[in-house]
């Protein structure tokens, strides 16, 4: 055997495939790179050939332009706000019906079961007229209920936290249970904090999902000062009637995506476990 | 045992118990701070509008002197930039229609017809008495008809009051004209000079090829860009009583062939390619086309950005021996459910009072549907570009009011597809409005 | 015959309380209403009134419609193949053990969370045809001669769309099949490396059929995700240009926004969702041929 030259084309073959990884992934971040890029070019300077990869100047006085004619800071905050709300709400129902399913026994409950695997099919495109419509009966319509409520409830969350409770040993439970403490208790205090990793990756899901969602939020707000971030730079880009400012528009796409990027690079280790662990089970 | 007393001691459960608290209350807040109330018997309005940063400025000022001389009347400006009338129209829907609303003429008959808009023919008086009351003759007849709708039994109702008349013009580039060594355009030229000055104005400046340097700016959405071709040729989109379509004259396809021409034959505007996400007026600013077909909206950028003399001319007389544009109004309506007609009222004689108006112009914004502000210096703005003003307000005569049936935006998405082709040069005109007139007909034969 | 504990049962339901309440009234209510509204005629305005099958009619006949199915199908399938082979891919190569792992794994993963309002619009820029990095960088290259019109030309614009898609979802694949790899055990390599096969052997006949459970759940995903596309439409192409990127989605939305046709746009969305639904099915029955190995995951 030739281990020696065999082993160099191994090491030959694995310094190729590192550095294909690294193309691709600079591939993959450039688009960012020009986002910031461009937030930061003077105006006149974007239609310059060739496209600029590194500022001349930092103009951070785009950001100020940004915030002077749309409330970036108000569509902020409203985005925090709904998906804050929106993670622990339906981290929680998702985390009581779970441990129904995994734990309790109760009449129908397969029947029940189906009920919450139904709406999993069901695209949320479908429902959307006739939410609306909901929102304004409930009168919910250009409020946080309205941005908030219907994201509360999903099945996905149900299914991964009963797989979960499922996998827990049932010892600490019972003992609980023996030592006089309800249902509620044993939920809170044993099984709620051994369920930590699924909690929060379905949280980091949620949460993801809550901050990007655009649709919706584009339907049921009108007013500015209720608008989430999705939706106030999509208003922002509308409302250059003739002349986009995309040093503007670059801007407040950097604004929006740092914080995502903040919470990831703060919780990546948890996210990769819980996505992880979501994929290679059902 | 020992465990389970661990778990127990853990007071995680205790410091969750504030922590949702803290959340439920900051969510019951954040809910009621939405739905602010008013005090002091203040009666609140909304007012719903679409516009740039600097025109909501101007308006909040004009709002503000408001409510100061008028102190019991709160207005919450509903800004929606884009996509106006798809929310307002879902504002409608929800019941929740803005007391006093600026709309267009183009859209304005679904909601007319659906008796969304109050009749606001009582505000005019016979004549002008006092501050603060309009008149009939204050305005443009072609813009007081634009918001006149014709219901089914006969009565008229007047939907709402003009602000401005949006007609369109050709801005140009005095400097490249200078350059170029061409004399400017005058309200004589018709589309061969029209034609011979864009082909002058179309220059390869690097010879690659490629001209860098375009004669005239291309839109070919909305209608309001390639209709004033198929008028001023002698053609017309739908007939008078808006029965039938009638974009297959040949007067009508000779208007759609010249325009489609300008990008394909005689290459003197721009493809979709050469421009891209490049909007026109941004092309004109930076000089690489001669001639913009636009609107008055253009001129505040214009006066702000442009670095080179630039002014208008009408647009070029067709074969029908005349100009013929657009002539599209937008005004303010109020709601036919408003819960306070008076306040509303108020406001709109405020909005449409000759200072109010004189305001929003003095930005070049609008051409006014008050002649007294139009015919005068606050419009023609001597001394500021653009030096023919008046060229926006002799397009009137000709005008052509747009005439829309209430199905507009999906007939007019229909037609879209259609003509793509055309303008892209796949395909000619008359296959292209053969092909797509029996929906079109279809869609006016069935009404609403 | 299970005995129920009463007080059991009433726990049960109070703990399913909130997420069955909620799941009733915000998706199963809407979820009939809609289905009802696609048997009315209605415009936002007035009242709705019954019409019967006619607005599933006038979408089946309706060549557009037929324009826009045949376009999110080709849409999902390209994408969706272009998505999973990359990101398996991309997976085999990062399981070598190279260094830098979950650099790698955070890089590649990051345009997955990032809304895609923001992305869109920054894709806007680069594929512009005159002034973006994409075609600029490929005329230097000199692997281009006319710039490629992008979003601006029917043959061009959908692919544009499925780019996009292929960039934002590949990390979020590839970190699943990563997981799905790293759980195939090592000791399987070394026999087959010793009996002298080839990586692409190994690959083909041991790695693939072991983490075949992993496609199907990614299979899964990217397929439902891929009907669902919207955002990207919404700012990029409105449908255009000449409905050559209509996904069914953004067609669905137009009709119910913009021409005010909630019948037909229920009729769309209620077509889309059997759709769907019988191409899972499939998938799931297709599950027992193909997926291996599942039971010993």
């Amino acid at each position: 055997m030739a281990t020696g030259s065999k082993i160099q084309l191994e090491q030959f073959k694995q310094g190729m495939l590192w550095l294909l990884m690294l193309l691709g992934a600079l591939l993959m971040g450039l688009p960012f790179w020009v986002m910031v890029v461009t937030s930061l070019v003077k105006p006149d300077e974007v239609f310059q050939m060739p496209p600029r990869l590194w500022p001349d100047g930092w103009h951070w006085e785009n950001y100020q332009r940004l915030f002077q004619l749309a409330p970036m800071g108000v569509y902020f905050l409203n985005s925090v706000l709904v998906s804050v709300v929106t993670t622990v709400g339906h981290v929680l129902c998702s985390a009581m019906a779970g441990y129904a399913f995994s734990r309790m026994h109760f009449p129908h409950k397969n029947k029940i079961f189906f009920v919450f695997l139904i709406t999993l099919m069901v695209p949320p495109q479908v429902n959307i007229v006739p939410l609306f419509f909901l929102m304004k009966t409930f009168h919910w319509l250009d409020t946080y209920a309205a941005l908030i409520v219907p994201g509360l409830f999903g099945a996905f969350g149900v299914f991964m936290l009963r797989q979960w409770f499922n996998g827990l040993p049932k010892e600490l439970e019972d003992a609980a249970r023996i030592d006089g403490c309800n249902p509620w208790q044993v939920f809170w205090r044993v099984a709620l904090p051994l369920a930590t990793p699924a909690l929060a990756a379905l949280a980091i899901f949620v949460f993801l999902g809550a901050w990007n969602s655009f649709m919706w939020p584009l339907i049921v707000t009108n007013s500015d000062n209720m608008r989430t971030l999705p939706v106030g730079i999509a208003t922002l880009k509308g409302s250059f009637r003739d002349t986009t400012d995309w040093t503007i528009l670059m801007a407040a796409a950097t604004l929006s995506i740092l914080p995502v990027i903040g919470v990831f690079l703060l919780g990546q280790k948890q996210f990769m476990q819980g996505i992880m662990a979501g994929g290679s089970k059902e | 045992m020992q465990t389970l007393q661990k778990f127990k001691d853990r007071g995680l459960g205790k410091a969750w118990i504030p922590c949702c608290a803290l959340l439920f209350w900051i969510f019951l807040l954040s809910c009621l701070w939405g739905c602010q109330s008013s005090s002091n018997h203040q009666v609140s309005i909304q007012l719903s509008t679409w516009g740039s940063a600097q025109e909501i400025g101007v308006l909040r000022t004009l709002l503000r002197d408001f409510e100061r001389t008028h102190p019991q009347i709160r207005v919450n400006l509903v800004h929606i930039p884009d996509n106006y009338y798809q929310k307002l129209h879902l504002l409608v829907a929800s019941d929740l229609t803005p007391d006093v609303m600026l709309t267009n003429s183009i859209s304005f008959p679904i909601y007319a017809s659906q008796g969304v808009f109050m009749d606001l023919r009582p505000l005019l008086a016979k004549s002008p008495s006092g501050e603060g009351s309009l008149s009939e003759r204050q305005f443009y007849p072609a813009s007081l008809r634009a918001f006149t709708w014709k219901a089914s039994n006969g009565r008229e109702l007047l939907g709402a009051l003009p602000r401005d008349i949006s007609d369109v013009a050709v801005f140009y580039n005095r400097n490249l004209f200078q350059k170029a060594g061409l004399p400017e355009p005058t309200a004589q030229w018709n589309w061969d000079q029209f034609l011979e000055d864009a082909k002058k104005l179309t220059v390869d400046t690097n010879n690659d090829g490629d001209p860098d340097q375009f004669g005239v700016s291309f839109y070919s959405k909305p209608p309001l860009f390639w209709l004033p071709f198929v008028w001023s040729a002698g053609g017309e989109l739908f007939s008078p009583d808006l029965r039938r379509v009638i974009l297959d004259s040949p007067e009508a396809l000779q208007g759609l062939r010249f325009y489609a021409n300008l990008r394909n034959q005689w290459h003197v505007a721009p493809k979709k390619v050469e421009s891209g996400g490049v909007t026109m007026s941004q092309l004109f600013l930076q000089q690489k086309i001669a001639m913009m077909v636009n609107g008055r909206w253009s001129v505040p950028v214009l006066r702000e950005q442009a670095k080179f003399r630039w002014d208008v001319a009408p647009l070029p007389i067709g074969p029908s021996g005349q100009s013929r544009v657009g002539i599209d109004a937008s005004g303010y309506a109020i709601s036919a459910k408003t819960a306070h007609p008076r306040e509303s009222m108020a406001l709109l004689r405020f909005l449409l009072s000759r200072n109010a108006i004189a305001a929003v112009t003095q930005s070049g914004l609008i051409v006014p549907a008050r002649r007294d502000v139009a015919e005068s210096n606050l419009y023609l703005a001597p001394g500021q570009a653009p030096a023919h003003g008046r060229v926006f307000l002799d397009a009137i005569t000709d005008g052509v009011p747009t005439h829309t049936p209430p199905r507009w935006n999906e007939l007019i998405e229909e037609l879209g597809l259609a003509l793509e082709p055309v303008w892209d040069g796949q395909q000619d005109a008359a296959v292209a409005v053969k092909s797509v007139k029996p929906k079109l007909q279809h869609m006016l034969e069935i009404g609403p | 015959m299970k005995e129920f504990s009463a007080s059991e049962t009433r726990w049960a339901w109070i703990f399913l309380a909130p997420c069955l309440l909620g799941l009733l009234i915000f998706t199963y209510l809407p979820g009939l209403a809609s289905l009802g509204l696609s048997f009315s005629y209605w415009n936002f305005l007035g009242v709705p009134h019954w019409v019967g099958l006619e607005n599933y009619a006038a979408v089946l006949n309706d060549p557009l419609f037929w324009k826009s199915f045949g376009t999110t199908c080709w849409f999902v399938l390209v994408s969706g193949i272009l998505e999973l082979v990359l990101a398996l891919m991309l997976a085999v190569w990062l399981n070598r053990a190279i260094r830098g792992q979950s650099f790698f794994r955070a890089a590649y993963f990051l345009p997955f969370i990032t809304p895609m309002v923001s992305v869109s619009l920054v894709w806007g820029w680069l594929y512009d045809p005159s002034y973006g990095l994409i075609n600029w960088a490929l005329q230097q290259a000199h692997l281009l001669g006319r710039p490629i019109p992008w979003l601006y030309d029917p043959k061009t614009a959908l692919w544009a769309v499925v780019i996009l898609r292929v960039w934002k979802d590949i990390g979020y694949n590839m970190v699943i099949f990563l997981a799905g790899l790293q759980a195939v055990s090592p000791s399987l390599y070394e026999s087959a490396y010793l009996d002298g096969a080839t990586s692409w052997r190994v690959f083909w006949r041991i790695t693939l059929p072991m983490i075949t459970p992993t496609l199907f759940f990614v299979g899964i995903m990217t397929l439902i995700n891929g009907f669902q596309t919207f955002d990207s439409v919404y700012l990029l192409t409105q449908g255009g240009p000449e409905h050559s990127t209509e996904l069914l989605v953004y067609w669905m939305f137009k009709n119910a926004f913009e021409f005010y046709k909630i019948g037909p746009a229920s009729a769309i969305a209620y077509i889309l969702f059997m759709v769907i639904l019988v191409l899972t099915f499939v998938q799931w029955q297709l599950r027992k041929r193909w997926v291996l190995y599942e039971d010993e995951t």
